[in-house]
């Protein structure tokens, strides 16, 4: 095939051109997204699109914001109502006697007694309302947890002096567990733990300790027809 | 009749290649200087198809054109008037004028026979 000479001038002038027209596509392609070569109006319709979104956003922010706040408010409400049931589940515990427990308190020890002197049943009572009474959180006698449906009574037979139908052994040594100065107030002059001393003249002694330890009650109490009260 | 296209193909290759671009501000005098030489290559193109076709001229016309066009628009610019519309109605009549009568030169190439006798009748071909 023969080169005709337009053919070739042609090619050049073609050649120059398409060269032209990809430098001034990939130009074009930048001017597109450069903001500083945009419309006017087209960049007022951006601006005014882009007020309308921040504001949406800031909207949205605010919103948020105060659904956190509600779910922090909720959160710390959570904690206290969870921590002040944990503490009332304790106490109940302590109270109900169905977990061992220490503390710092106090030791009554009532000394064997001998010939036809013995201990009445009610002496132990008494010595356990005594020690509630002067703030006692928890009484055992023998290591007989007291609680509220603990039954200090005696054999009739034996006339031993029975807890809960166990009979009790001699030397009796009845803990309480408590604040130790509120607890020395037992020995009160006039109080009961005074009137063994003086009136029955019983050596009875009276230790305070840094550390009782007091096991759990032998049995629990169960509610199956007590029911709170409505209102 | 390929090697023309070979050469725009190869052109657009050639920059696609060399990743070249202007500074934006003179992106517009670029575009003016295409439309130019697009109106160039066309009217070459259509001497071709009339058969008085001239290399120089081509050449020539090519280059100067689309390098007045540029400068045109860029005196304009400073001068405060806008010849930059003036090159792009200019050029851009040309271009759809030059476009016309190639084709109407590639359709009697291709239908010799109706074309013929079309321009019998009415003597001289008038595009509308």
């Amino acid at each position: 095939m023969k080169v005709k000479a337009w053919q070739i001038s042609l090619t050049i002038a073609l050649l120059s051109l398409g060269f032209l027209l990809s430098v001034q596509f990939r130009t074009q392609q930048v001017m597109v997204n450069d903001l500083k070569m945009q419309k006017t109006d087209d960049l007022l319709a951006m601006v005014k699109k882009l007020y309308e979104k921040r504001s949406d956003l800031i909207h949205d922010l605010w919103d948020l914001r105060g659904r956190e706040r509600n779910f922090e408010a909720d959160k710390v409400e959570g904690k206290a109502l969870s921590e002040s049931m944990q503490q009332e589940y304790t106490d109940l515990q302590i109270a109900s006697g169905v977990v061992d427990i220490e503390g710092p308190g106090i030791t009554i020890s009532l000394p064997p007694r001998s010939g036809n002197q013995y201990y009445y049943y009610q002496d132990v009572a008494f010595l356990a309302n005594e020690l509630f009474n002067v703030n006692a959180e928890a009484v055992a006698i023998n290591d007989h947890r007291v609680i509220t449906t603990t039954a200090i009574s005696e054999d009739n037979s034996s006339q031993k002096i029975t807890i809960d139908g166990e009979p009790l052994d001699e030397p009796i040594v009845v803990k309480a567990i408590g604040d130790p100065e509120s607890l020395k107030a037992v020995s009160i002059a006039g109080g009961y733990v005074d009137r063994l001393k003086i009136e029955f003249n019983i050596p009875l002694i009276i230790k305070e300790e840094p550390n009782l330890l007091i096991p759990k009650a032998g049995h629990t109490t169960y509610f199956n027809y007590a029911q709170e009260t409505k209102e | 009749m390929w090697l023309p296209l070979l050469g725009l193909l190869v052109g657009l290759l050639l920059g696609q290649v060399f990743a070249f671009t202007i500074p934006l501000a003179y992106a517009k005098y670029l575009s003016v200087a295409v439309l130019a030489s697009l109106d160039s290559v066309f009217g070459g193109i259509r001497g071709v198809m009339e058969d008085h076709y001239d290399s120089s001229i081509l050449l020539s016309g090519f280059f100067t054109n689309a390098l007045l066009a540029a400068g045109l628009a860029y005196i304009g610019d400073r001068i405060g008037v806008d010849l930059y519309y003036a090159a792009i109605f200019a050029f851009g009549v040309r271009i759809f004028q030059n476009l016309a009568i190639i084709r109407r030169h590639i359709l009697t190439r291709i239908f010799p026979k109706k074309q013929d006798k079309s321009t019998d009748k009415e003597g001289i071909v008038v595009e509308g």
